[in-house]
């Protein structure tokens, strides 16, 4: 039975009426320019766009592309380990009320694109890696270029070989929704009274290039385009339907500091009764210059996470392992290469698997890490659903 | 029906169902607690009841000191007559 929606999440809206089966059969996909080709103010800056108010929105695209130009002497010259995807190191989105629903990185956008979309893989293309070449575990696709000129490239802990202009494109994805079939998790866009609105934090220069030769010179030309991806909202038999929108699709990042040889816990923040724990992944930086660790037993000892006293409801003895089945359930190398683990509730039955964190106190992450690590710190991103309380 | 996040995620709706199998929307989640000045003297709010205890505490207090007051001006007068 279909039912007369009130202010749909926290918005006015003209009189709509929930009922998903009659949406997806009359909706249109959209896909338009929610931001145009433009330059980024600044490397080190924020650039803030505030989205159109169309239909149903249930992803962005975020394209970004440019070059860097390296003259002088080239001398050592190395690329860090944020470059390229942390060129974006923070991307926020707000919607209705919602303060940063999304809240993460380039790479772990990436990673999330590749953790969710099976059709994704990265499997047999080639990218310097740590100044090696690599065939798998690279996140990138055919259609991402991290910077080359002829076969010199700028590449995540790379030595950049020579003086030229860089070319570089890739496109991250902004899941507004959970999933992009039942669109569980976007936002009701269409009405004067949303506000929807982008943040991204560009990394300075010292962030992408770790070492800089001292008779070297660097610029940037570097733009950026959003495109939305949006739904109709459809009229039925004299009604506007729309989908389920009681809840509101969050991804969020945090960094956890302080890491030590051993155990570490990090206990997840913002948890809470009505949130629903889709997934877990994070990756962990060692070094004076960041570098991830891989996801392995050199690295890693017992994985898990747990809640209550010490309730442990799923744990691997060491990296390896969770590499493995993560591989399993990902379908690309996510710990090979930049060193992700991943606990994933929602890929294989998320009715089942899914943590209802109403009912797991002191939700949190434990790792061991085999070695002291130099300055150590963990990317810690959660996924989550709510249902929201009623927005002003 | 089927595609709404209860069925798919299983995620606690935190408003009443209401209307049949239909989900519901955020701006339905409301307690059990009526609003406006009718909250403030409902009983499930716990602050209606500490209200409650306040005002016999202080009311209880204040009643007690008045009639010491009573008493010591009364007191007073008997004792210069």
């Amino acid at each position: 039975m279909a039912v007369t929606s009130a202010p749909i999440q926290g918005i006015n809206a003209p009189d709509v009426v929930v009922d998903p089966d009659n949406f997806y059969k009359a909706t249109r996909r959209m896909r338009f320019a929610m931001s145009p080709l433009k330059a980024i103010s600044a490397l080190g800056s924020v650039d803030n766009v505030q989205l159109r108010q169309v239909g149903i929105v249930a992803a962005l695209e975020v394209r970004v592309q440019g070059s860097l130009t390296f003259g002088g002497t080239i001398g050592t010259t190395t690329m860090s380990y944020d470059w390229p995807y942390n060129l974006i190191q923070n991307l926020t989105l707000s919607a209705n009320g919602q303060s940063n629903l999304i809240s993460a990185r380039g790479l772990t956008l990436k990673a999330y694109d590749f953790i969710t979309n099976p059709r994704l893989d990265d499997t047999g293309i080639t990218q310097q890696f740590g100044g090696a070449a690599i065939t798998s575990g690279s996140l990138s696709l055919p259609s991402d270029t991290w910077g080359n000129v002829s076969t010199n490239v700028t590449a995540p802990g790379t030595n950049v070989a020579a003086t030229g202009t860089y070319n570089f494109d890739f496109t991250l994805v902004v899941p507004v929704a959970a999933d992009q079939t039942s669109l569980i998790g976007s936002i009701y866009a269409q009405s004067s009274a949303t506000n929807l609105s982008l943040n991204v934090q560009w990394a300075t220069q010292n962030q992408i290039v770790s070492a800089l030769g001292g008779a070297a010179t660097f610029a940037s030309s570097i733009n950026w385009q959003v495109t939305g991806v949006a739904y109709s909202i459809p009229n039925v038999n004299g009604r506007f339907v729309v989908p389920d929108l009681s809840q509101f699709h969050q991804l969020s990042e945090n960094r956890a500091g302080g890491l030590v040889q051993g155990t570490n816990q990090i206990i997840l923040p913002g948890t809470g009764v009505g949130r629903q724990l889709l997934r877990l992944f994070w990756n962990t930086y060692s070094g004076a210059t960041p570098a991830p660790l891989i996801m392995n037993s050199t690295n890693y000892g017992q994985v898990d996470w747990a809640y209550g006293g010490n309730d442990t409801p799923e744990a691997y003895p060491n990296g390896t392992q969770l590499r493995a089945w993560n591989i399993h359930v990902a379908g690309v190398d996510i710990g090979g290469q930049w060193g992700f683990g991943l606990w994933d509730f929602a890929n294989i039955f998320a009715l089942r698997d899914s943590v209802d964190e109403g009912a797991t106190t002191n939700l949190r992450l434990e790792f061991t890490l085999v070695n002291a690590p130099t300055s150590g710190f963990a990317q810690v991103a959660q996924e989550t659903l709510f249902a929201a309380p009623v927005g002003a | 029906m089927g595609w709404d996040a209860t069925t798919l995620y299983g995620t606690t709706p935190q408003a009443p169902t209401w209307g049949g199998a239909a989900a519901p929307t955020q701006a339905m989640a409301t307690t059990a607690r009526s609003g406006g000045w009718r909250g403030l003297v409902d009983p499930h709010n716990p602050l209606a009841w500490f209200g409650a205890v306040l005002l016999v505490t202080v009311g209880a207090a204040g009643l007690s000191g008045t009639v010491r007051l009573g008493r010591a001006k009364l007191s007073a007068a008997l004792d210069k007559g």
